[in-house]
């Protein structure tokens, strides 16, 4: 496949606010391609998890398209999208599972029923080596520190070996060593596996790891022009967004 | 922050004398710190540009500083259109945060649009310039293998690096979303008189 894994164009979305209406995304377009990290930077109620539920296509938009390696999630049926959510999308939340859950069982979870204990346990302990979380294997949720959290999460994401990651503003926390490792790691595993990463964050320290951000802010999605700055245009304008032509996607309804 | 700039939109505001614009300019732009030497020689230099002009009596037998401080000035219509060229000019390099905030601080409402615009080309410039300093720092990890700890400590001043731009973006944003919730007031209002101007 060529082009982007991931792409949204044109994705608006409004909510009711009493009288009146807060516009959270605007005509927002931006692409992920595999093995790439986009970071997106959005205050507290800048609409970060909307954009990223409307990406899986778990939440509708009230405008714009959203394709996932081909498909056009405005589009497919609800079976084929939950089974694109179940195998190919893998979301990491800033919060957990119930405090007591040991981290085998929370990172199996997601194989259990398709795979059966023994070879989802399996994977679960081949995903946890693979974030440097081993050492957690048998510990409860509640006894992991934040950093662990985060690496923890990813191991329950990529377990079921996603073509592409929806990471939720799980580094507001972190302190700058926690926030390199959990960097190398989103790394490494884009880099190696070809997973895309689509991530959020509140501040733009924690998305050193990231190959572009971009912003969110009053609806409006920023991301640098790709030239140098001396080249960059006066008219804000002409550089918003990284809108990307469509035309040529087979598989697009 | 340059000193001309604020003076001028200062008597722009109101004419005043010398020492009234002296405390004005304190008291309006205290974190510039500004010395009382570099607002009269902002006044000199405007005056000479003709961008100001003297109010009234002069006063020749006095020397420089104590008779700039004693007389009244105003703005000239070319002060006045040099300085709103000025705050709607746009810029491809990040402007000194003070600069952006005399923009602001002078902005009339019919200017609101375009300044919205300046700042959301600023998030922009901002942005890019984190995005090349991080690109930088990919670059530098593949081709360097320098010990652990300059590793650690090149970390933290990323991390710094990486702070200052987000504390700037995140200003940015703020203001942004500010003057764009006063816009949308001012649609609403349309027609009727809004913040004091028809």
């Amino acid at each position: 496949m060529t082009g982007p894994l991931l792409s949204l164009t044109g994705v608006s979305r409004s909510f009711r606010r009493g009288r009146h209406e807060l516009r959270v995304l605007a005509d927002v377009s931006l692409h992920v391609s595999a093995g790439e990290i986009v970071a997106v930077q959005g205050q507290r109620g800048a609409g970060k998890t909307t954009l990223l539920k409307i990406a899986a296509g778990m939440e509708p938009s009230d405008g714009g398209r959203v394709s996932f390696d081909g498909w056009d999630l405005t589009e497919v049926s609800d079976v084929q999208l939950s089974r694109l959510l179940g195998e190919q999308i893998g979301w990491v939340q800033n919060s957990g599972p119930e405090s007591r859950v040991r981290v085998l069982d929370y990172v199996a979870l997601p194989l259990l029923i398709s795979l059966g204990d023994r070879a989802a346990y399996t994977r679960a302990e081949q995903a946890l080596d693979r974030v440097g979380a081993a050492e957690c294997t048998h510990q409860r949720w509640e006894t992991l520190s934040d950093g662990e959290r985060g690496l923890v999460g990813i191991a329950h994401a990529i377990v079921r070996s996603p073509r592409l990651l929806l990471i939720d503003d799980v580094t507001t926390i972190l302190g700058i060593r926690e926030l390199d490792t959990l960097g190398h790691l989103l790394r490494s595993i884009a880099g190696e596996s070809a997973i895309g990463v689509l991530m959020t964050v509140s501040e733009l320290t924690a998305a050193n790891c990231a190959d572009r951000r971009m912003t969110l802010a009053g609806g409006r999605l920023l991301g640098p022009p790709s030239e140098l700055l001396p080249e960059m245009p006066d008219r804000p304008d002409e550089g918003k967004g990284d809108v990307i032509d469509l035309s040529s996607r087979e598989r697009l309804a | 922050m340059s000193a001309g700039k604020a003076v001028l939109g200062l008597v722009i505001q109101r004419p005043g004398y010398g020492y009234q614009l002296e405390q004005r300019v304190k008291e309006r732009f205290g974190s510039a710190q500004f010395v009382a030497s570099s607002i009269y020689k902002a006044l000199g230099r405007l005056e000479k540009d003709r961008l100001i002009r003297v109010v009234g009596e002069e006063e020749p037998e006095l020397a420089d500083a104590e008779r700039q401080r004693r007389i009244k000035y105003e703005a000239t219509q070319r002060g006045v259109g040099y300085f709103r060229e000025w705050l709607r000019a746009s810029s491809s390099v990040p402007l000194v945060r003070e600069e952006l905030q005399l923009r602001i601080a002078f902005c009339e409402p019919h200017e609101l649009p375009r300044l919205i615009e300046i700042i959301h080309g600023e998030e922009q410039v901002c942005l890019a310039m984190l995005n090349d300093f991080q690109r930088s720092l990919h670059v530098a990890e593949r081709v360097d293998s320098r010990r652990e700890w300059a590793r650690l400590m090149d970390m933290a001043v990323d991390h710094a690096e990486a702070g200052f731009w987000d504390a700037r973006i995140r200003w940015l944003q703020d203001v942004r979303i500010f003057l764009e919730g006063l816009r949308e007031e001012a649609e609403r209002c349309a027609g009727r008189p809004v913040w004091g101007v028809p």
